[in-house]
């Protein structure tokens, strides 16, 4: 199943010269350009204005160690952190996140979601799908969804990647066109860059133009051979990575050098806290989905679990997190930028022998904000010692349901896969809405 | 012609012709019949065979046709159930036909069996019946044997637990998930009534049965949403499956009742490879149980049916199969932990114009029988081009020379593709090109093996350099010990015991137990007991470090070691994974053992797995996808094609060159890619050469063969192709955006994508701009120039060099267009070879 493509004919989207061209040209004779722009105008969707920021703490964060404490719980289970009251009163959260905790009432904690696998692989993909793995049906992750729901804005790819997580990141039965824009490197180092953006010193436009006009003629007897579209796929990636490469928004929404020092420094100069900062510029530019997560600090506290919470994954996502609720807020962006943080499972209401938790997909914590969320409040709730959800549960399809919801698609919506398998996007889990939103 | 309602009323001479002879015999049959109604008791085994025996080949044939029933000998366990027979006619050709509905059937003895609906025989009375079928001059009988039931009173684990499976209960996304669904757990697809038993009625305080008012049971309540129940409305108060639950509670839901019989297997009709007329065709499938008392049973009303290839087939909870488009798919047979998966192919309607080529060996045979019986047309064969191309990078990994395929298509000779296969499979690319894809099997990178990853690398090296037959290949490995820096094969064992166990079963045997290592399979009988048994296999495996850090170690055999159960810590008995337990010496190593089931000519799975896994490499689609998943439910699109191969390489030897030769020399191999409108849908019947976009490795060292600018990798001797990369941590952006695998599992298939990150690097990155650029210095395109060559004659050379072939003069004039529109003629011929190398063509293996 195809459709169209991120730089497709949406207006304000940056064309391929070929198609400006050719639509100029039409004018004496048929449509002018302005009515063909309405034309498109017409055809195009109605498109949202919102865009979402997926933190993944990958590797499972503990409830216990974050948003969900149970203080009252036998020591076996609460483990060795107190819980600290946040800015909103009645809400407490781990004594170790305590810029977050300034900012609570900025976002939900949703205490009652589960799911379904104890197993990364599939938990990662549940995650960032919606379905846990089948066989037969690749899935779509949510950011390809999103982008062909909602398409590419100022010439920005609509779905940018920054996590090691591509095995669930993927565009699925959706097909390549809808693939992530990867980028590999870790925003957190000092070299930090985007490859591929310049054109080199001894190249110049009309010689790429030439060398483009020459592969199509080239081609055109071999295209029958294609039975599936990836030719055409081929060719629309082409034309997108000339508008990316001429295009300076992109190479600007990129740039997270040019962020005051200040402010770089408070997200953090780690993995995440660049991360989020990279994904804030993203979606300032027009990117609609960016998916992050903290690189090598993963959460699968199996041992040692309260030394690694304390010393290296709180604080990092302390303060990339509290940094990009203020940011966000001070940028008037939280209104139309939906921010999930969490984790494919969360874990184990006991501790082990070795300090540590181990997976636990019963219950688990979510953070939503921003795109409508009422802040300041907890949703849901587990039981006393954490273990399964209490009141409300919300389901992964149920989550996946409300981020849609959130983004303004149906999440009733039905696709059907290359055989004709009929899929809805949130696998028919139910948006929560009052009193989240 | 509707000829059911003389059925109905029951006429006992409807439609019956038999001979004299037949009318005979079949008064004996009703003297028997009378004996065992008169004794009410069990038929002798011996009395059910004679009856197999006289009814077996009555089936008249005229003109090669035949008129079928399936099964010819049916059971009834008591009165009141019934049973489901097909009449199939089967025509000149082979093709089956569902005459259920037309037939015209009558029935001998009324009082005995009945026919309720066409197909359908209900039990009236103990005995045996005879069935006629008469169809267009042809006839066929099948006998219906009544039998009384195992007890009066109904049995949990055959007629109850049934209704479980068959209704989706114990599915996983319901009671059968990993912990159930609300707290009720039922055991996956139902394998273990027993344990279904207790969750039922013991657990939860026994409160989901009630005994003193069975119909106020949560067990009827849920699925009948008197009470909400998450899984909706499954079954109907008045349904049977209400019914055998309440008689069950009623007569005190006991666990067992009878003589303990269990479910063994169970038999689909038709079997083998089903073939429809065209969407709107059906066909009515008969599932018999068949028991560990030896009794069989009909379960076709009680099993539940599913198909994933919805958009060709529809099956009805009785097990009716519609034909909705043109295609092929797997209907899953399921019941009680068992499962059958029946393949049934819809043939379009239009018989295609196939040019007419000859078989040049038994895969052609098998493959174009099955094209023809689904109406599918092939393509023509490839051009000589085509070929040498396809069987360079399929054989060793890379295009051909500019000379090489000259020489190839100036060659007159007629054996010149065989010639070809046979030159190639003795190169050493040849090895380069196989240990690589061999370290994408084993997952063999620095990350799990250290520094021993290139010694196992040199070991697959030389192992496929010398045609090792694959039996002692897989043996030497398995049974290796030694240093990781010596003995190359050890290092397959760089990685847990668990790990080497998903390892072995999955490369070797083409079947995943992954999922087995901590919960029993989902979707494959495998326990995690049968996990844990293979397991054991690998106890006495140890090792030392010689020297820290550990870079280099030394695996023994420690002959006392034990697999202990992860939680009970009980020593755990090794045991195969056909469930045999093999006798195993004081001081033997238990891996011998293991290697010599695995390789030997009766283990169901390994050559049949090895060579789906070359064919995979060679047509670009496996027989069993994916090809590492053999199991019941995931059936081949060609089973007489995989045991032909399978029977082949044992006799063989399992002789890796002989495989290759065989699938190469295949007419099958060699067809051209361009589709013609009857094939252009097919992906799974190899009516064409499949596309398949070059691996990462291939392209890398293709595009430094045709600009003759080498690529260096950090820590690699200058000139190394990116095929001998021993891990794939060696830095390469470009290597990783076209897939190079990570090693991070086992996995021999690679994706194929098509990316803007790949637009990007091709428009501006550095890998072919680079090459281009020095290409004209110091590589091939300056050599060209400086040796004084035309437009023209470079042109055509970096044709043959890319794309293996020269160009059309279309073509031609288009490159000259961009040479004179080029500042000079260095930047023409570079912005042509930019082209050509960013073709689909040269792209893609075609």
């Amino acid at each position: 199943m195809r459709g169209r493509g991120y730089f497709g004919s949406t207006p304000g989207s940056t064309w391929g010269r070929r198609e400006f061209l050719r639509v100029g040209s039409l004018g004496p004779l048929g449509l002018g350009l302005g009515e063909y722009l309405r034309l498109t105008a017409a055809q195009a969707k109605p498109t949202s204005d919102k865009s979402c920021i997926m933190i993944v703490l990958d590797g499972g964060a503990p409830q216990h160690e974050t948003f969900d404490m149970k203080p009252e719980a036998p020591s076996d289970v609460r483990g060795l952190f107190r819980p600290i009251p946040t800015n909103v009163p009645g809400i407490q959260i781990c004594e170790h996140l305590p810029m977050t905790a300034t900012q609570a009432d900025k976002f939900a904690i949703m205490r009652s979601v589960f799911g379904d696998t104890a197993i990364h692989f599939t938990g990662v993909y549940y995650l960032m799908t919606g379905f846990m793995p089948l066989q037969s049906v690749d899935f779509p992750s949510r950011g390809a969804v999103v982008a062909k729901e909602l398409g590419p804005r100022n010439g920005l790819p609509p779905y940018v990647l920054n996590a090691t997580l591509d095995h669930a990141a993927g565009p699925g039965f959706l097909g390549s066109a809808f693939s992530p824009f990867w980028v590999r490197s870790d925003p957190g180092s000092p070299d930090f860059q985007i490859d591929d953006l310049e054109v080199p010193v001894d190249m110049d436009w009309s010689q790429i133009s030439d060398r483009r006009w020459l592969v199509k003629k080239l081609d055109a007897k071999f295209r029958e051979r294609d039975t599936k579209g990836v030719f055409e796929d081929r060719e629309r990636f082409f034309r997108e990575a000339e508008s990316i490469i001429r295009s300076p928004t992109v190479k600007n929404a990129f740039d997270i050098a040019a962020e005051p020092e200040a402010l770089r420094n408070r997200y953090g100069r780690t993995p995440i806290g660049q991360g989020c900062l990279l994904a804030r510029r993203l979606v300032e530019g027009g990117v609609r989905f960016v998916t992050i997560n903290a690189a090598r600090a993963i959460w699968d506290t199996h041992s040692d679990n309260f030394n690694r919470c304390k010393d290296v994954l709180l604080p990092e996502f302390d303060a990339a997190f509290a940094t990009l609720m203020q940011d966000l807020h001070q940028r008037g962006m939280l209104e139309s930028t939906l921010v999930v943080v969490s984790g494919e499972f969360g874990r184990t209401p006991k501790v082990n022998p070795n300090a540590g938790r181990d997976h636990w997909p019963n219950v688990f914590s979510v953070l939503l904000a921003g795109a409508g969320i009422q802040g300041g409040q907890v949703y849901g709730s587990s039981d006393a010692v954490g273990g399964e959800p209490r009141d409300d549960p919300v389901s992964m399809e149920d989550l996946s349901a409300t981020i849609y919801d959130r983004l303004g698609i149906d999440s009733d919506k039905e696709y059907h896969t290359s055989s004709g398998r009929p899929v809805r996007l949130a696998n028919r889990g139910k948006p929560v809405r009052s009193p989240l939103v | 012609m509707v000829v059911w309602p003389s059925c109905f009323r029951g006429d006992p001479s409807g439609g019956e012709t038999g001979t004299p002879g037949r009318r005979m015999r079949l008064t004996a049959l009703g003297e028997m019949l009378k004996a065992v109604r008169r004794i009410h008791g069990i038929l002798v085994a011996a009395g059910i065979a004679a009856t197999a025996a006289l009814l077996g080949a009555t089936s008249i044939s005229t003109d090669a046709q035949k008129l079928l029933i399936e099964p010819n000998v049916a059971f009834v366990r008591g009165t009141g159930n019934s049973h489901t027979l097909l009449f199939t006619a089967i025509d000149s050709t082979g093709a089956r036909r569902d005459v259920t509905s037309t037939a015209k059937v009558s029935v001998d003895d009324p009082a005995i069996v009945s026919a309720v609906e066409p197909g359908v025989f209900e039990a009236r009375e103990l005995g045996i019946a005879k069935v006629t079928a008469n169809y267009q001059g042809l006839q066929a009988t099948a006998a219906i044997v009544v039998q009384p039931r195992r007890t009066t009173r109904i049995d949990f684990a055959t007629e109850v637990a049934p209704v479980f499976s068959q209704y989706g209960c114990s599915n996983t996304n319901c009671h059968g998930a990993l912990n159930g669904q609300n707290g009720f757990k039922l055991s996956l697809f139902g394998y273990d009534p027993d344990a279904d038993y207790d969750a039922i009625v013991r657990q939860s305080d026994g409160r989901r049965i009630n005994l003193e008012r069975p119909e106020q049971s949560l067990l009827l309540q849920k699925p009948t949403f008197a009470i909400a129940h998450g899984g909706g409305r499954l079954i109907e108060p008045d349904g049977f499956a209400y019914e055998v639950l309440i008689d069950w509670i009623r007569a005190g839901a006991m666990k067992s009742a009878g003589n303990g019989a269990r479910l063994q297997r169970i038999e689909v009709f038709p079997d083998g490879f089903t073939v429809l007329e065209g969407p709107g065709s059906a066909q009515q499938l008969v599932v018999i149980g068949h028991y560990s008392d030896g009794s069989k049973e009909d379960l076709t009303r009680r099993v539940q049916y599913s198909t994933e290839d919805e958009l060709v087939l529809n099956i009805s909870p009785a097990g009716n199969v519609t034909a909705k488009a043109v295609g092929e798919g797997t209907i899953l047979v399921r019941t009680l932990g068992h499962v059958s998966a029946v393949r049934v192919g819809v043939k379009a309607t239009r018989i295609p114009n196939a040019p007419a080529i000859a078989p040049a060996n038994f895969i052609d045979e098998l493959v174009f029988e099955k094209l023809k019986e689904l109406n599918i047309g092939r393509s023509e064969l490839s051009a000589d081009a085509e070929f040498i191309r396809r069987v360079y990078l399929d054989t060793i990994g890379i295009v051909p020379t500019v000379e090489e395929t000259r020489r190839f298509l100036s060659n007159a000779a007629r054996d010149k593709r065989e010639r070809l296969i046979d030159e190639l499979l003795r190169r050493p690319q040849f090895a380069e090109f196989w240990a690589a894809k061999w370290g994408d099997l084993f997952a063999n990178s620095v990350l799990t093996s250290s520094d021993g990853t290139a010694y196992l690398q040199d070991w697959l090296r030389n192992a496929f350099g010398d045609n090792k037959p694959y039996d002692q290949f897989v043996t030497e490995i398995l049974t290796s010990t030694g240093s990781t820096w010596e003995v190359g094969a050890v290092n397959f064992f760089s990685r847990s015991t668990e790990d080497i166990t998903t390892l072995t079963t999955q490369a070797f045997l083409g079947v995943g137990i992954e999922c087995a290592r901590c919960h029993d399979h989902p979707s494959a009988k495998w326990t995690r007991d049968d996990f844990l048994s293979m397991a054991a296999f690998f106890s006495q495996l140890a090792r030392k470090g010689r020297r820290p850090p550990p870079v280099e170690s030394i695996r023994y055999i420690e002959f006392d070691k034990e697999f202990r159960h992860p939680e009970t810590k009980q020593v755990v008995q090794p045991r195969f994974l056909d469930g045999t337990e093999p006798l195993i010496r004081p001081l033997q190593d238990r891996r011998e053992v293991l290697a010599d089931w695995i390789v030997s000519k009766e283990n169901p799975w390994f050559a049949r797995a090895t060579v789906n896994r070359f064919w995979n490499q060679f047509m670009g689609r496996p027989l069993v996808d994916p090809v590492d998943d053999f199991r019941a439910s995931n059936p081949s699109t060609n089973h007489a094609l995989l045991d032909r191969l399978a029977e082949d390489f044992v006799e063989h030897g399992y002789d890796l060159h002989h495989l290759m030769r065989t699938i190469t020399n295949s007419r099958t191999y060699q067809l051209s890619s361009v589709p013609v409108p009857s094939n252009r849908d097919d992906e799974i019947n190899f009516s064409r050469y499949y596309l398949r976009r070059l691996t990462a490795e291939q392209l890398a060292d293709s595009v430094v063969q045709v600009t003759g600018v080498p690529q260096d990798y950090l820590g690699y001797y200058p000139g190394v192709r990116a095929v001998n990369l021993d891990d794939p941590g060696v830095p390469s952006a470009f290597l990783d955006m076209f897939d190079r695998p990570k090693r991070d599992a086992a996995k021999c298939e690679r994706s194929e994508s098509v990316s803007l990150r790949q637009a990007m690097h091709m428009l501006v990155g550095d890998t072919v701009n680079e090459k281009i650029r020095d290409s004209s210095k110091r590589g091939e395109l300056g050599r060209l120039i400086r040796a004084g060559k035309t437009d023209e004659e470079i042109v055509d050379h970096f044709y043959l060099a890319s794309l293996s072939r020269p160009p059309e003069p279309d073509e031609l004039d288009y490159c000259q267009t961009v040479l004179a529109r080029a500042e000079n003629r260095r930047e023409g011929l570079q912005n042509v070879l930019w082209a050509l190398l960013s073709t689909n063509e040269f792209l893609y293996n075609h």
